[in-house]
């Protein structure tokens, strides 16, 4: 049998992934990342960025397990799967139809409420479905024994779902956090002109400003992906120990 | 039951109902949205088919290869999910240019790999983990030849995995604004390009129309898709003569 080949998508992958990081490092000098680094609209543009990624992120994961505890084994689950056909633009549509003239949650408000009910439409739907194949095979055995052991509910909780779910839902959280942190089309459309998210601002930095602007948003790209990578590596670091014994508790 | 019924009508509230309101009252025509069509759905067509191809090699090889090398590949494969792809494009727009692809229908295309081709590895990886290495050798077994085996068994079986990675695609092509604006110049006009100022734009009929086609486009695709299905899955009834049949008894 024939068992697949990853390397011509890991090599696309990686690629264009490490290609576009060395020509950013390549264009960039060290006096750029100082620039950077004391440039308030950035810093300002980090944190609100941050806000409103950690805001969705934790809202879109405790929302979505929810559901996929409540439904996973009912026929609502197709429900959900409807705003799967969505794309984020058109949910953005959705916002400015909906929450334009309503006051505090609108569209171009400073907080951004309207930016992050977008990302909940989007993204709950995704955290169910990515999460569903774990919930559906968490085994409720495990919930019997930690009664029988006579464990206190946080501790059952913890060992018969807990841990099966922790790492899965750590992987969903990354890959939303990232998405949201540098995404460009719902911002841009719902969003303010100060202080901009990040990917709007390293857009509009390489676009719309002049030539002499481009080396800034080059060591945006450095720093952020730099740092995004250091988390990730710490993510997987912590979580190894539990991964490995997961499989372990698997296979035997 | 009372919760069900709650979770039930939370769910249409939020996620159903505000989706009648794209509606439309009466239907117009935009010539400017219809002029990109046709690049629209080529590039979905060849985007789609490009994370076929790679995916399944991928998805195969992650989920039933074993050892350090694969795990480092799935790692790689992943990458674009953890990095900024916008702010990486930058610097690939710059070797695009010296490679003759930017502003090109291929520079696009090998862009639009970046934020798609991940997604599909994992649909297709756990795919096959749901098919198992078990039932693979069995069908092996049943039939010799590769390529009959692929039209009566492996892609029947995959065909729920196969019908996703096309939604998936198709939706999160056709969503791409900067990406297509940075890379394709403004001169590989997507549907995106035309959308995004519609909706910064004033007018609201102009608005709802291009959100019909952002979303009309993935169902129509997602509907061809389906009627191809049932009819492979038909002609392969009939060809095994109805003694495999158990669903329509």
């Amino acid at each position: 049998m024939w068992r697949g080949n990853a390397y011509p998508a890991a090599l696309l992958m990686a690629g264009m992934v490490l290609y576009g990081l060395w020509v950013s490092i390549s264009m960039t000098t060290s006096a750029d990342y100082r620039e950077l680094l004391t440039d308030e609209v950035f810093l300002e543009s980090l944190a609100v960025s941050s806000y409103v990624a950690i805001i969705s992120t934790v809202l879109a994961l405790i929302i979505g397990v929810v559901l996929a505890r409540l439904l996973s084994r009912t026929r609502l689950a197709a429900l959900l799967a409807i705003p799967l056909f969505i794309p984020h633009l058109g949910a953005a549509y959705l916002a400015i139809l909906y929450l334009s003239d309503v006051p505090v949650i609108g569209p171009h408000e400073g907080n951004y409420f309207s930016v992050i009910l977008t990302y909940l439409y989007k993204e709950i739907p995704f955290v169910f479905f990515y999460l569903l194949p774990v919930v559906r095979r968490l085994d409720s055995r495990y919930q019997e024994l930690g009664m029988m052991l006579g464990l206190s509910p946080v501790r059952r909780f913890w060992h018969a779902r807990g841990v099966f779910l922790l790492v899965p839902m750590l992987e969903a959280a990354f890959i939303l956090l990232a998405f949201i942190l540098f995404a460009y089309e719902i911002p841009a459309l719902l969003g303010v002109t100060y202080p901009k998210l990040l990917g709007v601002y390293a857009f509009d930095l390489y676009t719309q400003g002049d030539l002499s602007e481009q080396p800034l948003a080059f060591a945006m790209s450095v720093v952020l992906t730099g740092g995004l990578f250091l988390l990730l590596l710490l993510m997987t670091g912590l979580t190894r120990p539990l991964a490995t014994k997961i499989s372990r508790g698997r296979s035997e | 039951m009372m919760k069900k019924i709650s979770v039930t009508v939370f769910v249409v509230l939020l996620f159903i109902v505000p989706l009648i309101g794209l509606i439309p009252g009466e239907w117009n025509w935009n010539p400017r949205l219809e002029a990109t069509l046709g690049t629209t759905v080529a590039m979905i067509c060849a985007v789609v088919l490009l994370n076929h191809l790679f995916g399944y090699m991928a998805g195969k090889a992650i989920a039933f290869q074993t050892g350090k090398r694969i795990r480092i590949a799935e790692f790689l494969i992943s990458l674009p999910l953890f990095v900024p792809v916008l702010l990486l494009s930058f610097g690939l727009y710059l070797t695009w240019i010296r490679l003759g692809l930017a502003d090109r229908f291929f520079g696009v295309l090998l862009v639009l790999l970046l934020p798609t081709l991940p997604y599909t590895v994992r649909l297709y990886t756990n795919g096959f983990q749901a098919l198992g290495e078990r039932m693979l050798e069995q069908m092996v077994l049943i039939e010799g030849n590769r390529f009959k085996r692929w039209f009566y068994l492996t892609g029947p079986m995959l065909r729920s995995t196969l019908q996703s990675v096309t939604l998936l695609v198709t939706v999160i092509t056709i969503s791409q604004y900067a990406l297509v604006a940075l890379i394709g110049g403004g001169i590989v006009r997507m549907i995106s390009l035309e959308v995004f100022p519609a909706y910064s734009g004033n007018s609201q009929g102009a608005a709802r129309l291009a959100t019909l086609w952002l979303i009309g486009l993935p169902i129509l695709f997602y509907a061809g898709q389906a009627v191809i299905f049932s009819s492979w899955i038909r002609i392969v009834r009939r060809r095994l003569n109805g003694s495999h049949d158990t669903t329509s008894q």
